[in-house]
């Protein structure tokens, strides 16, 4: 919080005189031609404006859907979209996207996420609230071919407000239960057709939904404030610049995990995620004659602390801190063919990308942790000469230099032949990544011989001081196929089948080194196990081979649209987090053998009152997406156990989502309309680990909201959850103790909007 | 030879085969020192046999494909005069499979393979000397130096002045196999990564065992780095040597000393030689945990060098 104000308070002013001076220079100059107002957005600019226009699986959700969901970030539109959930647990880190049977719940992503084309290198920092989206685009399946790593399972565009667009003053303020409350304010201005800036500030709060037994405070608690300037110049027809500056602060407690075994939330060492975020994404547009070309720079840069106390108990095991510095650079460069209804297209381009993270990642064990994790094995093994360790806190401590940087060419190219349209693609992906690492633990004890009384026998001293350095070099060829029949020329009802391969990158686990570090100290005392940390610490990419047959229809008789697709997916070398065995302090991330996954998707949008030309007032619409995944081992043995033909953990077997609105206008008062707004989200059935032992049955959350709305004005109500439905987002196993996350209860809320 | 399971290292390429290459080289000579025990045993049984540490001196003739040796004489035999044996030719073979990468040179001379300068007749040689060898025992053991997994091992037998039967082995080596553990009623373990070290010492009559990664039952929380057991009987046999100990207390690395371990007492431990080569051991102990009253007997077959 304290860096944002200090970031705003010493450049924003800079910054916005800056920004002010060129605009003046530009607003003295005088508007030639009929300025062409085009989209771009990442998606636009490499497929298509038009989703259902193309062969893939994509939902496009507009700014009022979203307002209508309530939805300021992207898991608040889990289960919205079909086959796409993202639980909400743990805190802001968490970002576990799961699509099709495809996701990760750590490191590397399965879905992409650009906002204002801003490719988000980190998965770590995809939650977060955007206020005035303007659209979000989920393509699902892999998008490697145009888009790269790391969107094996999709990829979602976010594209917020342009002030091109909308030009005035936008407002908002929130309240609901958990003492949730969210402030924002918006200037969009438009100094002529050329120049358009826009500047918004918003902050949140809640008090959160849970509560640690162990202190009486709540858990879930966030407060957070975040700031966008948008920029956008044209000053000829044929060259835009969009240039997006986003900054956010965040800190919450998170974590409310309660124990299975007792029902309570009830841990004692301090858990808190704190997070500064700054992106910055300059896209570049240049129309030439034949083709367009365009550049998209980025930075960004995370600076996160995640504290936990690891053990989630009122007893002091141990308690593990992630802090984390990371800058990242992207440069996509594209250059593209123009449409003139030709019957051959093209798109081709570089991309190029380096990020260099800082991370120290100590584990602190403490005085529980030190007598049950090591003395106790030790005295069990050796009782007649007991140790009794020097001081009843001591820290692992690792800290990380990772570089990553890598580069990639790809090329697609469409040729329409009558009704038919055929796209093949090609991508070359290269990526490296190092990591040197730095280990120590200055600790010791003292060994008694047992007697009649206990008699010092000798100290021993542990120090580790381990350094090393790994490195991977990835290099895949990521193709694509696709061909789609279009039933009429307005190419949005059409029937496509795509052959494409998905690409996740391999890396390090990281959260590994605090057990190798604890198995060293273990082996200086002369029992353990060890682990070499070449054989631990890497995991392969991970691949699939996407095959998918849809269709996208539009009865505009009947105001409807409907979207179908049925999909397979095989996958090579799938990762998976895992607990290893004993009691241990880190997650690792582990190829699983083979995985399968086939399902279907169906998404239905339909105007009732029009369709069926009901004779009362308003407008009675109805919008439905159902996704079914069955997604299993097909080879999988961890050594200990063979998971072949069991279900993948943490992937929603259904999702369902159907929406009823209804409106109602009221004529020319103060209240020109009333929307009512009824909502069913279903999940499941969901199994928590890989022999398939506990699951969370198939659940569903109602939800309900009234909007009142004038000219300039909106007042939502809106409730969540109404039935109170218990369900859990998360479980896992740690130290033999199991734990879960519940879902929000029962929630409700207002919306005031103003935009003037 | 039986080959029992082995747990193997990826072997290296012997670095004398590195300078072994060089086609316009002359001479392409290399040479390896090999300061191993001798199993002495005489023709006629008259005297016991002994063990004896001595140094080979070898030298290869890469292009020629043959080989020498010196010894510097063994106490036992005629008060150490030192003996060669005349050039031999030797084959090698690169064994390169799934489980297997390294080298083995392989030489024999049925007559007489004396030298002319010596003193002593030296006969019926045959030997390899393989970089086959077991790895593992990677945990520091105070006052026991790791045994390097990547030399050249010796394994050779002639007959020395018409009298005795020479068999060259290993004396501090890691021997590689599947042990056997079973409890007080009956359930069996078995493992293949614990690794066994026997260190002899002939002049005392002595000898050391180290077990690493020792776990004697799937229900032990956790692995012991190593064992040690020290101060064991030496007992030379006139095929081999068995090792005894009665009712030892082991030591367990902590730190950079040896901790008692009064927990489990080994209350017999047998080590046998089973093979003419003096590669393969046959362990045989049983183990005590003292707190929990139960006992373990374990049984383990393994070579340290693949021939």
């Amino acid at each position: 919080m304290r860096r944002l104000h200090q970031f705003l308070t010493r450049n924003i002013i800079i910054f916005a005189l800056i920004i002010g001076r060129a605009v003046c220079v530009m607003a003295d100059e005088q508007p030639s031609d009929t300025l062409f107002l085009d989209n771009l957005n990442v998606v636009a600019l490499k497929q298509s404006d038009k989703l259902r226009s193309e062969a893939l699986s994509g939902t496009l959700l507009t700014g009022v859907e979203l307002e209508q969901l309530n939805a300021f970030a992207i898991k608040g539109i889990s289960d919205v979209v079909p086959n796409f959930y993202i639980p909400d647990y743990g805190s802001r880190i968490t970002s576990s996207i799961y699509v099709r049977g495809i996701g990760a719940r750590m490191d590397q992503p399965a879905v992409g996420l650009t906002v204002d084309n801003v490719p988000f290198l980190n998965k770590d920092a995809y939650d977060f609230d955007l206020p005035d989206i303007a659209t979000v685009e989920m393509l699902r399946g892999p998008q490697s071919t145009l888009y790269g790593r790391n969107t094996m399972g999709g990829l979602i565009s976010v594209t917020t407000l342009s002030p091109m667009d909308w030009q005035g003053l936008r407002v908002l303020a929130e309240g609901g239960s958990g003492a949730t409350f969210r402030v924002y304010g918006g200037y969009y201005h438009k100094f002529n057709r050329k120049t358009a800036l826009s500047v918004n500030l918003s902050g949140f709060r809640t008090s959160g939904y849970y509560r640690n037994l162990y202190n009486g405070q709540k858990t879930d608690k966030e407060k957070s404030v975040s700031s966008r300037i948008k920029f956008e110049w044209r000053p000829k027809k044929t060259l835009h610049l969009q240039n997006t500056l986003s900054l956010s602060a965040l800190r919450q407690g998170g974590y409310p995990y309660e124990s299975v075994e007792s029902g309570e939330i009830n841990y004692n060492d301090t858990c808190f995620y704190r997070r500064f975020l700054l992106t910055d994404g300059l896209t570049l547009k240049k129309i030439h004659k034949w083709f367009v070309a365009t550049s998209i720079t980025s930075v960004q840069y995370i600076d996160d602390n995640m504290t936990l106390d690891q053990d989630f108990l009122p007893l002091s095991y141990f308690v593990l801190t992630q802090k984390k510095k990371e800058t990242g650079l992207t440069e996509d460069i594209m250059f593209r063919s123009v449409d003139n209804g030709g019957k051959y297209s093209w798109i081709g381009g570089f991309f190029g990308f380096y990020k260099h993270t800082a991370m120290l990642a100590p584990v602190t064990f403490k005085d529980v942790g030190i007598s049950s994790l090591i003395e106790s094995h030790r005295n069990d093994a050796n009782p007649y000469f007991p140790i009794s360790w020097d001081s009843r806190e001591f820290p692992l401590d690792s800290d990380f230099k990772i570089n990553t940087g890598g580069f990639a060419f790809y090329h697609e190219s469409k040729y329409k032949a009558g009704r038919w349209t055929l796209t093949a693609g090609l991508r070359l992906d290269y990526e490296r990544a190092e990591m040197n690492y730095k280990s120590d633990c200055s600790t010791g004890y003292m060994i008694y011989r047992l007697g009649e009384t206990l008699q010092p026998e000798r100290h021993v001293d542990i120090e580790i001081h381990d350094t090393g350095k790994l490195s991977r070099t990835f290099v895949t060829f990521l193709p694509k196929l696709s061909a789609i029949y279009n039933f009429n020329e307005e190419s949005d009802n059409n029937v496509y089948g795509n052959i494409s391969k998905g690409y996740k990158s391999g890396g390090f686990n990281t959260q590994m080194f605090s057990d190798v570090l604890q198995q060293r100290l273990m082996s200086v005392m002369g029992i353990g196990g060890g682990y070499k940390v070449e054989d631990i610490v890497g995991y392969k990419p991970e691949e699939s081979w996407n095959f998918e047959i849809g269709s996208h229809l539009n009865f505009p008789d009947q105001f409807l649209e409907a979207d179908f697709a049925v999909f397979y997916i095989y996958c090579l070398n799938q990762q998976l987090t895992m607990f290893p065995e004993g009691t241990t302090t880190g997650r690792i991330m582990t190829n699983a053998g083979k995985t399968r996954s086939f399902g279907a998707e169906a998404t239905v949008r339909w105007n009732i009152s029009k369709s069926l030309s009901l004779p009362w007032r308003g407008s009675l619409s109805m919008n439905t997406s159902y996704g079914y995944t069955n997604a299993r081992f097909i080879s999988f043995d961890d050594g200990i156990e063979n998971y072949a033909g069991k279900r993948l953990p943490y992937v929603p077997q259904n999702t369902f989502y159907v929406q009823t609105l209804y409106d109602l206008p009221l004529g020319s008062g103060f209240v020109k309309g009333i929307l009512f707004d009824l909502n069913l989200r279903g999940t499941g059935n969901i199994y928590w680990n890989e022999n398939n032992s506990i699951n969370q049955p198939f659940y569903a959350q109602l939800g309900a909201g009234v909007s009142l709305s004038g000219d300039d004005w909106s007042l939502e109500l809106y409730a969540r959850n109404i039935t109170s439905t218990r369900y859990c987002t998360f479980y896992f196993k740690s130290m033999g103790n199991e734990f879960l996350q519940r879902g929000k209860p029962f929630n409700f809320g207002a919306t005031l909007r103003f935009n003037i | 030879m039986k080959k029992s399971k082995l747990f193997l290292s990826a072997a290296v390429i012997p670095a004398l085969l590195l300078t072994g290459c060089n086609l316009d080289d002359p001479e392409n000579l290399d040479s390896m020192d090999f300061n191993v025990m001798n199993h002495i045993s005489p023709l006629d049984s008259s005297d016991e046999a002994v063990i004896e540490e001595g140094l080979y001196s070898f030298t290869l003739d890469m292009n020629k494909g043959n080989l020498f040796f010196k010894n510097t004489g063994f106490k036992t035999v005629q008060m150490g005069t030192s003996f060669a044996c005349k050039t031999t030719p030797f084959k090698l073979s690169t064994i390169t499979d799934e489980t297997l990468m390294g080298s083995l040179y392989s030489f024999s001379m049925a007559g007489d393979a004396q030298s002319s300068n010596s003193g002593l007749s030296l006969s019926n040689l045959s030997g390899k000397i393989s970089s086959l060898s077991i790895s593992g025992g990677g945990v520091i053991v105070p006052g026991y130096p790791m045994v390097s997994n990547t030399t050249n091992q010796l394994v050779m037998k002639y007959t020395l002045a018409d009298k005795y039967v020479v068999r060259t082995f290993n004396g501090d080596a890691l021997y590689g196999g599947q042990t056997v553990t079973t409890d007080d009623s009956g359930v069996g373990f078995t493992s293949d990564k614990m690794i066994y070290r026997v260190k002899i010492d002939p002049a005392n009559k002595k000898a050391t065992l180290i077990i690493y990664e020792c776990k004697f039952s799937e229900s032990m929380p956790m692995t012991l780095k190593a064992i040690v057991l020290e101060n064991l009987t030496l007992n030379v046999t006139s095929t081999g040597y068995v090792i005894t100990g009665n009712n030892l207390t082991p030591m367990l690395p902590e730190g950079e000393e040896l901790s008692p371990f009064p927990g489990f007492m080994f209350e017999d431990v047998n080590v046998t030689t089973v093979d003419s080569d003096l590669t393969t051991i046959k362990v045989d102990y049983s183990v005590r945990n003292v707190r929990a009253g139960s006992k373990y007997t374990g049984e383990f077959e393994g070579s340290y060098v693949v021939i």
